[in-house]
């Protein structure tokens, strides 16, 4: 049976590594008394599978990762049960048990959106819109691009799906200003937030590094919409 | 939430910066207005290295089951961030409140190998604490140290208020009662520290003084003051399974060192190796119930989902119940996904049908320690081990379907000759021998993979070769050479690889293991000089430490390369740890007369130590016998 796992990595613990977090996922879930699958062999490991990785710095509300389980109490249970296990700033949100056709996290991800906070000064949410306007109003929008493939000009504007100007209330209960915006994400195609936001103006790149949020990861479902990767119909 | 006390722009630029956050699985938080005592626990090297350190996980638990106190941890912090904070000038801080060290009431320090002296100014530097005891102020967090390097306190005497000697689980509390009754009535720092060496274990460095003879040697070393007693007794817990011992271990984020749950099956040997300094200063042996352990165990994997679990203790094949608690663990805990990982045991049937269990015998490898060359070195060092028993061992292993052997040696040992030295080559050859004689060519699963190390001997206190002398850097080196020379004449030299460590980070081990109080400004002018993390190879700088020496006009060859008389007064006297200087001169003597002494459980030879538990009585373990 595979299993979905949505979890949000808030406050300080963006600073915990990627890899790190999957160690810390593979003793949570044997906190937690999940009756995960193991391999075969010497050293049998969980299966496990992580989505798209989480920059150093960047914080979550949406982060999915798969697994496959022998055996499952209900869904609220089971997430209960493993929330139970986690330290502050990591909170299991969803544990959702998977059609068999669906495909694993890391391939089906497509879209993410983020909070990118204003970190320029003093400014209102009307201006944070115009700068979002005159910035999508552009007919082509070129970024500098560096991947492990490719590095160089890009043009990008095909990849942003949404962007709007947006109030967010952070962990400590502080009303943010900023900029809403929906990326491509993923294998096929991967836009960085950051690029964006200093190329506009909002942040410069060390704020970009440590200030933005992610807020939900997406698929397409049939029809070609972007839902969150724990909808299933 | 709680504040952190480095920036992001800190954070994003340092390596690992999980190492300074805190917010382990496990942590414990306390209000800091909740307590009474702030006690800051430090392990002086970095992170990854600290968080693996058992006996700070056993005396953060003990102290935060205290009562209005809160036992925090600080690491050393790496060069990246050492480099940033002594730039903007920021405090060393505890982990979990993340305010500055300083603002403790007790900073407790552990010394678990004598290369992290400089660390340890390190860490009293960057938290603006007074280098030495002396400077200290009333505001000023009391430091303590403790651990394996406190049996010879004197090279690092002055930058410590107190040490505390020996196992740390039993005078604690009346510690810090006593601190407690001190801050209520107003009373200074000296006058605490005078109370507290009333506490038996506590030595308090300021309160002793030394005289030299003319040669340099010590001629006397007393208490300032009458009440203020002459010798500081090590503590021991008497009943290892009615004390303290965490459930719920923390558990970094970041891959540790040691990643798993450590079992301490128990604590001292019965092999009295005469090298060996926890063969002595943890005496008599005290073993933990197999009741004791599989409650422990379930408890810290439930609490921390480790995927690993390992045995800890000396000798740990000695465990009276070793062969029980094993199989408990793998038939418990095998099937769910637990890795047991074995300490290094006796090679013998029982073992290798254990290790058949939980390894791939492809992969693992067997270890043998004969420690020295030949049987006349081994009796001289008192290793049990005789080349027979090696070589029984590993025909059966290679039976099994065993093609790796890992052998450890030590080279500059009291009496060595090249004979004893070339053995290490003849010794690691007869086992390739044996191994193409026994295994046919068909059954091969390739050739046998010999690795052979060795060390150089440090004579440390508190052991029978305490009076051993040491050598030259160029003379260790000789004799390493030697024996790749002597592998390389060897018939299956090609299936032998021979590894030796260095020999400067020996001689310095050497000067700070049986160094006088002289020593420590030595250690200050290295660290002045930027002598840092010293136990890394990377960032070791000999030639700063003999400029160091040099500039605090100190001959190393006094510590090192002098022969010691038997009747000379050593830094350390001053200490009992319950095995008597009586008993050490005999082993010394029988060690010159190529005499070996028997294992504790075969007849008990009266060192002393069993006075500590057994209440003038021989030891329990010798009482029983051996198995």
């Amino acid at each position: 049976m595979k299993v979905r796992i949505k979890y949000s990595k808030t406050g300080y613990m963006k600073y915990i590594a990627h890899l790190d977090m999957l160690r810390y996922f593979q003793k949570a879930i044997r906190r937690s008394g999940i009756d995960i699958a193991y391999t075969d062999g010497f050293s049998p490991h969980q299966k496990v599978s992580f989505a798209a990785p989480l920059a150093v710095g960047m914080q979550s509300l949406g982060e999915y990762f798969d697994i496959e389980v022998n055996s499952s109490l209900d869904e609220e249970t089971s997430r209960k049960l493993l929330d139970d296990t986690m330290v502050e700033g990591i909170s299991v949100l969803n544990y959702k048990i998977l059609p068999d056709n669906a495909g694993k996290c890391m391939s089906v991800c497509e879209a993410s959106d983020y909070f990118v906070p204003y970190m320029a000064g003093e400014i209102s949410v009307s201006d944070i819109q115009n700068i979002v306007d005159s910035f999508m109003s552009q007919n082509e929008i070129v970024v500098y691009r560096k991947t492990k493939c490719t590095e160089g000009e890009a043009e990008v504007k095909k990849y942003i799906y949404d962007m709007k100007a947006m109030e967010y209330e952070d962990y400590d209960g502080n009303k943010l200003k900023g900029v809403y915006m929906m990326l491509a994400t993923g294998s096929v195609y991967n836009l960085k937030p950051e690029i964006l936001a200093v190329k506009m103006g909002i942040c410069d790149e060390e704020q970009a590094k440590c200030n933005i949020v992610r807020l939900e990861t997406y698929r397409r479902d049939d029809e070609g919409d972007f839902v969150p990767l724990d909808v299933y119909e | 939430m709680r504040k952190l006390a480095l920036s992001d722009d800190i954070l994003m630029h340092i390596e690992k910066p999980s190492r300074y956050i805190g917010n382990e699985l496990n942590m414990i938080v306390k209000p800091l207005d909740s307590v009474d005592v702030r006690f800051c626990m430090c392990f002086p090297d970095v992170y990854e290295v600290g968080m693996s350190h058992l006996g700070i996980q056993i005396l953060y638990d003990m102290f935060n089951k205290m009562d209005g106190v809160y036992c925090e941890r600080v690491y050393s912090p790496w060069h990246d961030l050492d480099k940033i904070m002594r730039e903007r000038d920021i405090p060393l801080f505890c982990i979990e409140s993340q305010t500055p060290v300083r603002d403790c009431d007790f900073l407790g320090i552990t010394l678990q190998y004598e290369m992290c002296y400089t660390n340890v100014l390190q860490i009293l530097d960057l938290s603006k604490i007074p280098i030495y005891s002396k400077d200290r102020k009333e505001d000023d967090p009391i430091v303590i140290g403790g651990g394996p390097c406190s049996y010879n306190p004197e090279p690092i005497a002055e930058f410590f208020d107190i040490f505390y000697m020996g196992e740390g689980e039993t005078r604690y509390q009346e510690l810090l009662d006593c601190y407690r009754e001190c801050k209520k009535s107003g009373k200074r720092r000296e006058e605490f520290l005078r109370l507290a060496s009333h506490i038996s274990g506590m030595y308090v460095p300021s309160l002793y003084e030394c005289k030299y003879n003319e040669d340099g040697t010590l001629k006397s070393f007393y208490p300032l003051y009458d009440d203020v007693p002459k010798r500081v007794k090590k503590e021991v817990v008497k009943d290892l399974n009615n004390t303290y011992y965490p459930d719920k271990p923390l558990v970094p984020f970041t891959r540790a060192v040691q990643d798993r749950v450590v079992l301490e099956i128990q604590r001292g040997c019965i092999r009295g190796c005469r090298f060996c300094q926890a063969g002595t200063i943890y005496r008599p042996l005290r073993e933990r119930s197999l009741e004791f352990l599989k409650e422990k165990a379930k408890n810290m994997l439930d609490s921390t989902g480790y995927e690993e679990m390992t045995l800890s203790s000396l000798s740990s094949s000695d465990y009276s119940h070793l062969s029980e608690l094993l199989t408990f663990l793998i038939d418990n805990y095998h099937s769910k996904g637990v890795n047991v990982s074995l300490p290094s045991l006796r090679i013998d049937a029982f073992s290798l049908d254990v290790m058949n269990k939980v390894q791939d015998v492809r992969k693992s490898s067997l270890t043998f320690a004969p420690e020295g060359g030949s049987q006349r070195i081994r009796n001289v060092i008192n290793k049990g081990l005789t080349e027979e028993v090696i070589l029984d061992g590993a025909r059966q292993a290679f039976l099994g379907g065993w093609n790796k052997v890992k052998l450890y040696f030590m080279l500059g040992l009291p009496t060595e000759t090249d004979e004893d030295i070339e053995g290490i080559a003849i010794l690691s050859d007869k086992i390739a021998r044996l191994y193409y004689d026994l295994i046919p060519k068909e059954k091969r699963n390739g050739k046998i993979q010999i690795v052979a190390s060795s060390s150089f001997f440090i004579p440390k206190p508190f052991t029978p070769l305490q009076w051993a002398t040491m050598l030259h850097k160029e003379d260790y080196i000789e004799k390493a050479y030697k024996v790749r020379h002597k592998v390389m004449e060897m018939l299956n030299q090609r299936s032998i690889k021979y590894n030796w460590h260095e020999a400067d980070v020996t001689i310095l081990e050497g000067v700070f293991a049986r160094g006088d109080r002289k020593v420590s400004k030595a250690i200050v002018n290295a660290y002045n000089m930027g002598c840092l993390y010293d136990a890394w190879s990377d960032y070791f700088d000999y030639d700063k430490w003999l400029k160091a020496f040099e500039k605090a006009g100190i001959d190393m060859d006094f510590y090192t390369v002098r022969e010691r008389s038997l009747d000379e007064l050593f830094p350390w006297d001053f200490i009992d740890i319950g095995v008597t200087k009586e008993f050490l001169k005999r082993e010394w003597n029988n060690a010159m007369n190529e005499k070996v002494t028997l294992n504790c459980a075969e007849r008990c030879s009266g060192c002393g130590a069993s006075d500590l538990v057994y209440d003038g009585t021989i030891c329990i373990r010798t009482r029983e016998g051996g198995k």
